[in-house]
């Protein structure tokens, strides 16, 4: 590559990937790859009645043209899933959602598998199709029968579909009171409904897994993944392996967002791999890469008791979310969700129901917010509508209800560092100073809207961390956390380097090999820095207490106490390996782990500990709308994010600033549309139209705020994502006066609330 | 049928890709794209695959190409660049150092097809905010980097801008 050297620091990360000098998966498969394609459902609801696959098989080059019963012959359980272990690796007999993988073909290279794939041909008894979200609850027949809960995860414990009504997997209760009690003496009560639409994450680095099974029958698996530690686990309670026996490899991703997290194509490919004998890959177009989870979709209806001064006293809200075919990780998500769907706010009294039901989507994932960003839309609009009611500005509105630092939250549990307060005041803050934009065009309008949310990470997990001490005084650090952009490898040495006294020079990071890297759950929901930075400080411990010991050897005055960090003396940490190992000196190896403490709530979902931390955020939008076709323009976007200690600013910058414009695509853009039979219209990004620059706001400014002494970083991938759409709904409403619930919030349906406004 | 594949007739074609000779046998049907990702070109990354994203854009004759909707057949005859081949390419290192100062680049992934892109716009002159975005816009970047990506370009077009001046 060129021979521009420039230091190491936080520029290299965006550097090394603008010469072109990062290897994404594909750019390695390994040798002798062959390669598995999908043949899809083309409904989505029905039993499987005969497959014909014998001119698939004839084809030249054709090594297997496989059934779930065909992959059932070796592995040991064929379903997998976070919550419930419903997800087949493919369809198993019930088609569940249109384009759910039925058959795999599997042939010496992708354009043999694609021919064959062809020439498959599989029938169907076509069952009926449930796609709405309160079609989906009222649906009688239950879309999955005795769904086995995966008891991976200590909040997702005792999961079970309710009696009455198996369709709904999961419902979450936080209750502090009796909503009609206070509401039936309030001054105000305000109802409002909303929805959001299905979206998708669609990295542009498609979805691929290449597994490689070794002669003494052990599997590596090469794999674009958030979570190598846990597919291991995964592939190997799947398959009766030992988890020792199969090595999760990946490199660093071309986009993760909460996509490429949990199982997803790995048991397919290992499957296959097991059956041929032979390495398979399985490498997804941008169009396939739309069958896998998406955003879920929501309805939820939310009703606030207020006084005259506009103080919230009550509040009860009621969220669906449209789970489609698998539960996947719509559990957590409900209950998350659920959790802090009040808002960032002082009220009372609340009283949330959260359920999650199955349908015939594709089923619901995760994508970057984790279902946050769906529940704020919710809260903050209605906020905004209230506040709009009663004639109060929407920024006073929030200062009398916003929590107060060092409060504690609705579920029982204290906000801790995280004060919604600070976060607010440093956006009004930075607001004065950017004075709303005056069109050129008379005919457009221009508005201002904010808004602010809380967030807690994810559940109760684990993140460990192994420090080796070279003889040198360098150290190589082995941390499972998944580079995808968010510039982790440089953050993870910088913390080690901070830690161990080293330069950022002296500290190497190594990932993405489960045969060498200890555990990690996995890089979401905004836990890994934060869990990694209290491990990484462990192992340092481990290393002192070892070099302690290690002194031990040496004359009296160098010997080191409690009292005295050796990696702080001058030239010690070498002297201290001589004096242990002799004049080469040794690897020293030091070891953490970092598990939050969690309670879990009691039925009215209180708890004094469900979250190891919460994340803040408050964004503004300034839009400048067309009032004659509805076309809603971004002129600024700004994002105000409470994420701790910073390891990297700029980078934080960068992604608060990514995620608040990712959600304004998502926002404004995108939705994946159904039609009546559940076929999904727009895979791909012809029909599905994601933000690019001359959609891009024409200011984007974000900043980090954080707790005077708060030394600890939190997350931040998500927190940019929080308010974006209900800002954005506040400023359509400041510029042309109507208010918009459904998202994505589409130009038409902006014309016809403009005109619906007129006509009255 | 060949060993290699399926599917009808290859023909062969001959280009020059980053200055060296290359001979290889394509289907016609295939697209640019692919024939470069199996000469080891990494930096040409197909992901829309259909023209709209840009992360597979390199050169052919000097023009920026979406080629995974460029027939590799197509190609017989022409020049081509990807970015690998730039390594030299005073515009291509001003703009990499720029992107990395702004911190322009989050996953990566589709940072070449932008740089690639981008350079059309170092023969251009002078060129506004709006210019900018009109040329780049059909290079998507999921992390949305197009703020940062936006300044970097800026930066590095005032500096070749300047540098010509004097």
């Amino acid at each position: 590559m060129t021979a521009q050297k420039l230091p190491r620091d936080w520029t290299s990360h965006a550097w090394e990937r603008a010469i072109g000098n990062i290897r994404y998966t594909d750019d390695d498969v390994p040798r002798g790859m062959t390669y598995a394609v999908l043949v899809r459902a083309t409904i989505a609801h029905g039993q499987i009645t005969s497959v014909e696959r014998d001119l698939a098989r004839e084809v030249p080059g054709v090594l297997g043209v496989f059934t779930f019963e065909d992959l059932m012959t070796v592995a040991r359980d064929g379903y997998h899933g976070t919550g419930y272990r419903d997800q087949p690796m493919i369809c198993d007999g019930i088609v569940r959602h249109y384009g759910e993988p039925v058959i795999v073909v599997v042939a010496t290279n992708q354009r043999i598998a694609e021919y064959a794939a062809g020439l498959v041909s599989v029938n169907y008894a076509q069952l009926p199709v449930v796609l709405g979200d309160r079609e989906a609850l009222a649906n009688p027949e239950a879309l999955h029968r005795d769904v086995e809960p995966s008891a991976d995860f200590i909040d997702l414990k005792g999961l079970k579909p309710l009696a009455n009504n198996p369709n709904i997997y999961v419902r979450s209760i936080l209750r502090t009171g009796d909503f009609d009690e206070v509401a039936k003496s309030a001054p105000h009560v305000f109802e409002h409904q909303f929805s959001t639409a299905s979206a998708s994450a669609a990295p542009l680095e498609t979805v691929s897994s290449y597994a490689v099974p070794n002669r003494d029958g052990s599997v590596e698996m090469l794999t674009q993944t958030q979570m190598p530690s846990y597919v291991r686990v995964q592939l190997a309670r799947m398959f009766g392996m030992t988890e020792s026996r199969i090595r999760v490899r990946h490199a660093p991703l071309g986009g993760g967002f909460g996509f490429k997290i949990y199982a997803r194509t790995e048991p397919i490919v290992m499957a296959c791999a097991l059956l041929v004998g032979r390495p398979v890959g399985i490498k997804f177009s941008m169009e396939e890469q739309f069958y896998l989870p998406h955003r879920r979709g929501t309805t939820t209806t939310i009703s606030s008791a207020v006084d005259e001064d506009g103080k919230i006293l009550a509040r009860r809200c009621f969220i669906i979310w449209n789970g489609g075919a698998y539960a996947d990780v719509g559990p957590r998500m409900v209950k998350k969700g659920g959790n802090v769907a009040a808002g960032p706010y002082e009220i009372p009294v609340v009283d949330i129901e959260s359920v999650g039901v199955y349908s015939n989507r594709i089923p619901g994932g995760a994508i970057r917010g984790f279902g946050i960003p769906q529940i704020v839309w919710a809260y903050e609009t209605h906020g905004d509508m209230i506040a709009d009611s009663l004639g109060i500005d929407p920024v006073t509105f929030r200062r009398r209800n916003l929590m107060k630092r060092n409060a504690v939250h609705h579920t029982g549990t204290p906000l801790g560092p995280c004060d919604p307060r600070l976060v607010f005041e440093r956006l009004i803050e930075e607001l004065q100073s950017r004075p709303l934009v005056e069109p050129d065009d008379p005919e457009l309008k221009a508005g201002r809207g904010l808004a602010i949310a809380l967030k807690a990470v994810m559940g109760p997990t684990t993140s460990t961390v192994k420090i080796m001490l070279n003889p040198d005084g360098s150290a190589t650090v082995h941390c499972g956390t998944v580079e995808m952009g968010q510039g982790s490898n440089i953050a993870m040495a910088q913390m080690v380097a901070d830690e161990l006294n080293l330069s950022l020079d002296e500290v190497k990071v190594v990932s993405g090999d489960t045969d060498s890297v200890p555990w990690d759950m996995g890089t979401a929901g905004s836990r890994s820095t934060n869990h990694m930075h209290k491990a990484i400080a462990q192992a340092a411990e481990d290393l002192r207490a070892q070099l302690r010991s290690l002194s031990a050897a040496m004359d009296t005055e160098s010997q080191i106490g409690d009292d005295v960090d050796p990696f702080k003396v001058k030239g010690g940490v070498i002297e201290y390996l001589r004096a242990g190992f002799g004049p080469m000196g040794a690897t020293l190896t030091g070891v953490g782990a970092f598990t939050p403490d969690y309670i879990p709530p009691d039925s009215n979902g209180q708890s004094e500990r469900i979250t190891e931390f919460w994340m803040c955020a408050a964004t503004s939008v300034d839009v400048i709308v067309d009032p004659l076709t509805g076309v809603v323009r971004l002129d600024q976007l700004l994002t105000i994010s409470d994420v701790g200690k910073a390891i990297n600013p700029e980078i934080v910058r960068t992604q608060l600033s990514g995620a608040s414009i990712m959600m304004a695509s998502i926002s404004l853009s995108e939705e994946i549309k159904y039609d009546e039979d559940g076929q999904v219209l727009n895979p791909g990004l012809a029909l599905y139209r994601i933000f690019g620059f001359e959609d891009s706001p024409n200011t984007v400014y974000a900043d980090m705020v954080r707790d005077e002494g708060d030394e600890v970083p939190r997350g931040v991938g998500e927190s940019g994502t929080f308010g974006v759409a209900p800002a954005i709904a506040s400023a359509i409403h400041d510029a042309v006066g109507v208010w918009m619930t459904d998202l994505p919030i589409k130009p038409e349906n902006v014309l016809k609330a403009i005109e619906e406004a007129t006509d009255e | 049928m060949s060993e290699s594949g399926l599917g009808g007739d290859q023909e062969m074609v001959r280009f020059d890709l980053n200055g060296s000779p290359v001979e290889i046998r394509v289907f016609i049907d295939e697209p640019l794209s692919q024939v470069l990702r199996r000469l080891g070109e990494s930096t040409v990354r197909e992901s829309c695959a259909v023209g709209l994203c840009g992360c597979c854009t390199a050169l052919v004759d000097g023009k920026s190409v979406s080629t995974c909707l460029y027939w590799a057949a197509m190609a017989d005859g022409t020049r081509i660049e990807t970015l690998s081949g730039l390594t030299s390419d005073e515009r291509v290192t001003a703009l990499q150092g720029s992107i990395a100062k702004h911190g322009a680049a989050q996953c990566g992934y589709c940072t070449p097809g932008m740089v690639m892109t981008a350079l059309e716009l170092f023969d251009a002159g002078e060129q506004s905010t709006k210019e900018i975005e009109a040329h780049m816009n059909g290079n998507l970047c999921r992390c949305a980097c197009y703020p940062e990506m936006r300044c970097a370009i800026k930066d590095a077009l005032a500096t070749a801008n300047k540098s010509l001046e004097t």
